[in-house]
């Protein structure tokens, strides 16, 4: 009876919000209820009688944590999770107040969550995770990071706070660096067998000596196309991922390795196969969706990384493309670190930051079409162009941008992803 | 005609905001005034001198640890004295450490935000992200040394014009300032710089460069 007061309060926060703007609206109700009912969230996920899974780095977790979940579901159990869009505090706040019964209880045996890499720490202060997945260290919101070794530091709490098995990147030498610290939980690495290609992977250097990487208990060995192989603790898994780029079947093996520690004897390989070959993707990585009868793919971009990996994979031949910067993206300075050598041109340029987009772009010789911060605008004059001979139509996004074309479009659940 | 050398040091290294940009801008600048623009790798005093402009970006803290050996490496004194250039960030931190009759700097409270600063009168807009005292543009020697990071001569036209002459002047070469493809430049530059101030500069009015 304790919490009935606050989660009261907290959803007729939340009905109030989604009155005035449908399909958002998750971070004021998360934060009155965190300020109401602060020990909700310890005894929230103390009560899972499975533990909590935090899947956190800079980036990948939310790939790899829909992916785990997955899995974990498949195998039976009842699993409490956040949505993407919720993974720092006040989200999971906002997650209890979605999940709970008006006392303030969430069912479910275990709590799967992708954690923001900034708040991670902050919260394993209040609840120790059992696992944990560290998915790597990029240079990413330098704005409110600074440094990667700011988030290196800030993912060896995590690190230290995790009480049985600590799943870590083993081609990111900021993840070797945590484990050389000291650590309760047993650590479990996955990676790539091609070194060439994790360099590749853009994770921070440290400019010191390299590590030595660790033997990987999952391991891709081989991606053509979409078709991935992993081997996992010695059975070797193959299937389609939902979304194009190494990145995605680095996050397929941190899963694997993921469950497997969640599941032990418990994991049928062959369901996770199936599983992972049926996901659909999160919703912005390579999504497809049909737009006024005509099919869009979209690409989400969050940082340097993220970006050039996605534009290196875009198909050859690309055509009608839109690329939107926004809110999100505080300082746009980034965007120069990008080499947009395979964006062969972009049709519209739209989003809060349109200006800086179109400053970086214009300086590597890609003229936009149109430039504009009205995001409609911009919409219904791409959708207006001929349709592209040789390609899907594209939109390239941060995420605030995103968020705002998919409610401009009425796609009002983050769920709502086909593949 | 006379290639005008644009340096840069340890670029992969200190690019951590797209500092390198600076060099881009000012390449493509120079290109669309009539020059003939090279970008090459300065690992070395006498290849210092030998470029018309000179830049040393920001690197992450793992970077600059590495880099000491070879910053410390280069007589600073005698680039400074001669030779055009930009620091941003940890490289205007290393110049200020290092560099004839330097004081040093202080930490303090970060700040983290677009700002108009200035240099002499000129006003110019960037991002500062740093804990330390240092003002957010200043001169050292022959350079402009900024804490604002970032493609700082992208967002400023008129720096990025002071910055091309410095390199011209030193290459020994007279820019075309009445040439079509510059002027169409600078009006998309002053057409886009302007829309950020606009939206950055917190009322701040945008200072366009006009030519003339």
């Amino acid at each position: 009876m304790r919490y009935l007061p606050a989660i009261v309060i907290g959803r007729l926060v939340r009905f109030g919000v989604r009155l005035v703007r449908p399909g958002g609206g998750s971070a004021l109700p998360g934060l009155v209820l965190s300020k109401i009912a602060p020990g909700i969230l310890r005894r929230t996920f103390d009560r899972f009688t499975d533990g909590l899974v935090v899947i956190t780095g800079s980036a990948g977790k939310s790939t790899t944590t829909k992916m785990v979940v997955a899995i974990a579901r498949a195998h039976g159990l009842e699993v409490f999770t956040n949505p993407t869009t919720a993974n720092i505090k006040q989200g999971f706040y906002a997650s209890i107040l979605e999940r709970s019964n008006l006392l303030g209880k969430v069912p479910g045996q275990v709590a799967i969550l992708e954690m923001d890499e900034g708040h991670a720490a902050e919260l394993v202060a209040e609840v120790a995770p059992r696992i944990s997945t560290i998915m790597n260290v990029v240079e990413d919101q330098l704005d409110r990071f600074v440094d990667p070794a700011v988030v290196r530091e800030k993912l060896g709490v995590v690190a230290s706070a995790t009480t049985e098995d600590l799943i870590m990147n083993a081609d990111d030498q900021n993840l070797l660096m945590i484990a050389q610290g000291e650590l309760a939980a047993s650590v479990h690495w996955f990676g790539l067998a091609d070194k060439k290609a994790a360099a590749k992977l853009g994770y921070a250097e440290t400019y010191l000596p390299p590590l030595t990487s660790p033997n990987t208990t999952s391991t891709v060995l081989e991606l053509a196309e979409k078709q991935v192989k992993i081997a996992c603790h010695g059975k070797m898994v193959g299937f389609e991922l939902p979304s194009r780029g190494m990145h995605f079947a680095v996050d397929a093996a941190a899963a694997l390795e993921t469950v497997k520690q969640l599941l032990g004897d418990r994991l049928d390989m062959e369901l996770a196969r199936k599983t992972l070959a049926e996901l659909p993707p999160v919703f912005a990585r390579g999504e497809v969706v049909e737009i006024r009868g005509v099919p869009v793919e979209f690409i989400l971009v969050q940082n340097p990384i993220s970006t050039q990996l996605n534009l290196d994979n875009l198909p050859k031949n690309l055509e009608r493309i839109m690329f939107a910067i926004g809110r999100d993206v505080h300082d746009p300075s980034w965007l120069w670190t990008v080499q947009p050598n395979n964006l062969p041109t972009v049709d519209v340029v739209t989003g809060f930051n349109v200006a800086e987009a179109e400053l970086w772009l214009s300086h590597h010789g890609i003229l936009p079409g149109l430039a504009t911060d009205d995001l409609e605008v911009a919409f219904d004059h791409w959708l207006a162009l001929p349709e592209p001979e040789h390609s899907m139509r594209t939109v390239i996004f941060s995420a605030d941008a995103m968020r705002r074309i998919r409610r401009m479009l009425g796609f009002t659940s983050p769920e709502e992803v086909q593949r | 005609m006379n290639q005008i050398v644009l340096g840069t040091i340890a670029a992969n290294k200190m690019n951590l905001n797209g500092d390198q940009g600076n060099l881009l801008a000012l390449k493509r600048f120079l290109e669309a005034a009539g020059q003939s623009v090279r970008v090459v790798s300065v690992t070395s005093t006498e290849e210092a001198l030998k470029c018309h402009f000179l830049l040393l970006g920001h690197g992450s803290i793992a970077a600059m640890e590495s880099l000491s050996s070879s910053l410390a490496a280069i007589n600073w004194s005698s680039v400074l004295d001669s030779v055009p250039g930009l620091s941003v960030g940890s490289g205007t931190e290393w110049l200020a450490q290092i560099a004839p009759g330097a004081t040093g700097f202080k930490r303090t409270e970060r700040v983290s935000e677009f700002k108009v600063a200035n240099l002499g009168s000129m006003p110019v807009l960037g991002y500062r992200n740093s804990d330390t005292t240092l003002p957010d543009l200043t001169f050292n020697g022959s350079f402009i040394c900024a804490m604002l990071h970032g493609p700082v001569l992208a967002k400023n036209p008129m720096l990025l014009a002071r910055a091309a002459r410095a390199a011209a002047t030193k290459a020994g070469v007279q820019l075309d300032f009445s040439s079509d493809s510059l002027k169409d430049w600078i009006a998309t530059l002053n057409r886009i710089s302007q829309q950020i101030w606009e939206l950055e500069a917190e009322g701040a009015d945008y200072p366009a460069l006009e030519l003339g």
